[in-house]
């Protein structure tokens, strides 16, 4: 018997998350409870947020459009960016030059190990404007490794190693200061579910913590068989500057990038840090006026203090 | 084939790191000597070369800023690796049409015929060109260019520094590469080429000869700081094997001074400047 069509996007979802394994799937996908997506096909749940909606066509390849239709019915303002990659789908995918790889792995062969870090992770900075931003439209690259738990503990944030950007007057690799980051922003979010995350408008999501003046962003963890070292984060000035052919390049930068990274961590449980303009004010006296000098990483014993310091700043924050 | 495995350079031009190392440093190297070609005005000029291109970051730019004006570059280096690295970011730029590369040993006669470039761009040659050499590369500098062509030399000091370890590598930077016979010091604290580009050129028949000094500052709170902090540092961990040959320090010596140069560099009045001159002279034309 031929399908009826579905008469509201609510009774599409129902209809595709009927099983409950493709019903943990959706939620998963989208970052909420199976609970809530259940409140969602009963209309039991207040309207979920913009930037989750826009997510929900591209999890159903085949009914994609029909969801597309169903949701405008009820949100006629809502705009899908997805259908930005769509439009770009036909774009020829970019070439990585395989004597960009070469390099990579000659570092990862044959250079001092945290030489061959430092290698790997500007080189892939400097390979990817080019790769990524030929225009120098105004795309900042960033490497945030994992900040070092202590033993027996998880991971709680992230900090910001090495950024490259065809910004005007923005091509300072190092950064000056330690920043963190945690599961207020997209790079957190995204090695706390392990999975990329694109942002085609900030201004339609809930994340903090991206860079002044960032509009869209894609974030790609750093991974070796399921363990996590960091993130890569491009995060651009225009709004749904991301399609296909890039976000295919940062994935295998990303790979790329785990031959940087001897650390790798099983568990995560990534704090909501503060704004980075107020994470200063939380800073122990102890703190070097500048953290990467050296191309070296920094100490764990160092980043476990500023990270304790920024959390424990966060949490009586929160308290007063 | 070339080896570039017998080449003066005091770091390997084939480590994988020293070529990030020139990447990096090239990203405030061009804006802090004020642009990619700041001397004159580019007009009429359709051929370029770059000598000891390296991964050819500045021949990339220029070729992509002046592709409109169909300016073409030449960018040539020792190293292969680079060479190859350089021509595919030629190709990923999509300006292989404008700007190409090729492995030459500068230190032999060029293999293009005289008075093919409008300009001749050379940088930081001391770290590979023997002291002796420098007359007859720049000859040959002259040869290629064009009647009325322009060549340009840009060269740097060793830093000094107000804190001991970090001054100090420099120092024996300089010392090694004086030992070596890339430099033109006696005392061998610092490498002297800057006071003879002017020489050089005029030897070579140049007219016009200008100079001009730049100042990268290494200090606390200066726009290029890190950049060039960490470009040191890396220099310096891959200019180890060159100290240690020309036995200017031990390896005891070295780690305990660049430790020591770490944590200098964290102090807030921690302060240190690399100087660097650009000399550049017009070939004459028959009438000049």
């Amino acid at each position: 018997m031929p399908r009826q069509p579905a008469k509201s996007w609510r009774a599409l979802l129902a209809e595709l998350t009927e099983t409950p394994s493709e019903k943990q799937r959706v939620a998963q996908e989208l970052g909420i409870r199976t609970w809530t997506l259940s409140k969602w096909v009963t209309g039991k749940a207040a309207a979920p947020r913009p930037y989750t909606l826009k997510k929900v066509p591209d999890l159903f390849p085949q009914h994609r459009s029909e969801m597309i239709t169903l949701l405008r019915q009820e949100f006629p303002d809502l705009d899908f960016p997805q259908d930005t990659v769509k439009e770009h789908e036909e774009e020829p995918l970019i070439p990585i030059p395989a004597v960009y790889y070469e390099r990579h792995l000659q570092s990862f062969a044959h250079n001092e190990p945290m030489m061959a870090t430092w290698s790997i992770i500007h080189l892939s900075l400097i390979q990817l404007a080019t790769l990524l931003d030929a225009d120098r439209s105004g795309l900042t690259i960033s490497v945030l490794p994992c900040t070092p738990p202590r033993t027996g503990s998880p991971v709680r944030s992230l900090y910001l190693f090495a950024t490259n950007s065809t910004l005007e007057g923005g091509t300072t690799m190092v950064p000056r200061f330690i920043n963190f980051f945690g599961a207020e922003s997209l790079v957190g979010q995204s090695i706390q579910q392990g999975s990329p995350l694109v942002v085609e408008d900030f201004g339609d999501s809930t994340y903090l913590n991206h860079l002044n003046g960032a509009v869209s962003a894609a974030a790609y963890p750093i991974q070796r068989y399921g363990a996590t070292a960091g993130c890569l984060c491009a995060e651009s000035v225009q709004a749904g500057f991301f399609h296909r052919a890039q976000l295919q390049i940062l994935q295998q930068y990303a790979d790329v990038l785990s031959l940087a990274f001897r650390n790798f961590y099983q568990t995560l449980a990534l704090f909501r840090l503060p704004l980075l303009a107020a994470q200063p004010h939380h800073w122990p006296p102890f703190q070097p006026p500048v953290a990467f000098s050296s191309f070296r990483e920094p100490g764990a014993e160092v980043l476990q203090r500023l990270e304790d310091a920024v959390i424990e700043g966060s949490i009586n924050d929160e308290q007063q | 084939m070339m080896n570039s495995s017998n080449t003066t350079y005091f770091i390997n031009p084939e480590d994988p790191t020293e070529q990030t190392r020139l990447l990096q440093q090239a990203l405030y190297l061009t804006e802090a000597l004020g642009g990619l070609f700041p001397e004159r005005d580019l007009a009429g000029v359709t051929s370029v070369l770059d000598v000891a291109c390296g991964p050819g970051y500045w021949a990339l730019d220029l070729a992509d800023a002046y592709k409109e004006q169909g300016i073409g570059v030449i960018g040539i280096d020792i190293s292969q690796r680079m060479i190859a690295y350089a021509n595919a970011q030629a190709q990923v730029r999509d300006i292989e049409e404008n700007a190409s590369f090729l492995v030459m040993d500068v230190l032999q006669p060029l293999d293009f015929p005289d008075g093919q470039f409008d300009m001749v761009n050379a940088r930081f040659l001391e770290t590979f060109l023997p002291a002796l050499r420098w007359p007859a590369v720049v000859q040959e500098c002259i040869r290629v260019l064009r009647p009325g062509g322009m060549l340009r030399v840009t060269t740097s000091e060793v830093a000094s520094c107000n804190y001991a370890a970090y001054e100090r590598l420099f120092q024996l930077s300089a010392k090694a590469l004086n030992l070596a016979g890339q430099g033109f010091s006696h005392s061998g604290h610092v490498l002297g080429v800057a006071p003879m580009l002017n020489y050089f050129l005029r030897q070579a028949g140049c007219i016009h000869i200008q100079e001009r000094a730049t100042l990268l500052n290494h200090s606390f709170g200066q726009p290029y700081r890190e950049g060039l902090t960490q470009n040191s540092l890396i220099g310096f961990a891959l200019l180890k094997p060159f100290l240690l040959k020309f036995q200017v320090t031990t390896g005891e010596e070295f780690e305990r001074l660049y430790n020591q140069a770490e944590d200098e560099m964290k102090q807030e009045d921690f302060c240190a400047i690399t100087p660097l001159t650009t000399a550049w002279g017009t070939k004459p034309t028959s009438g000049s």
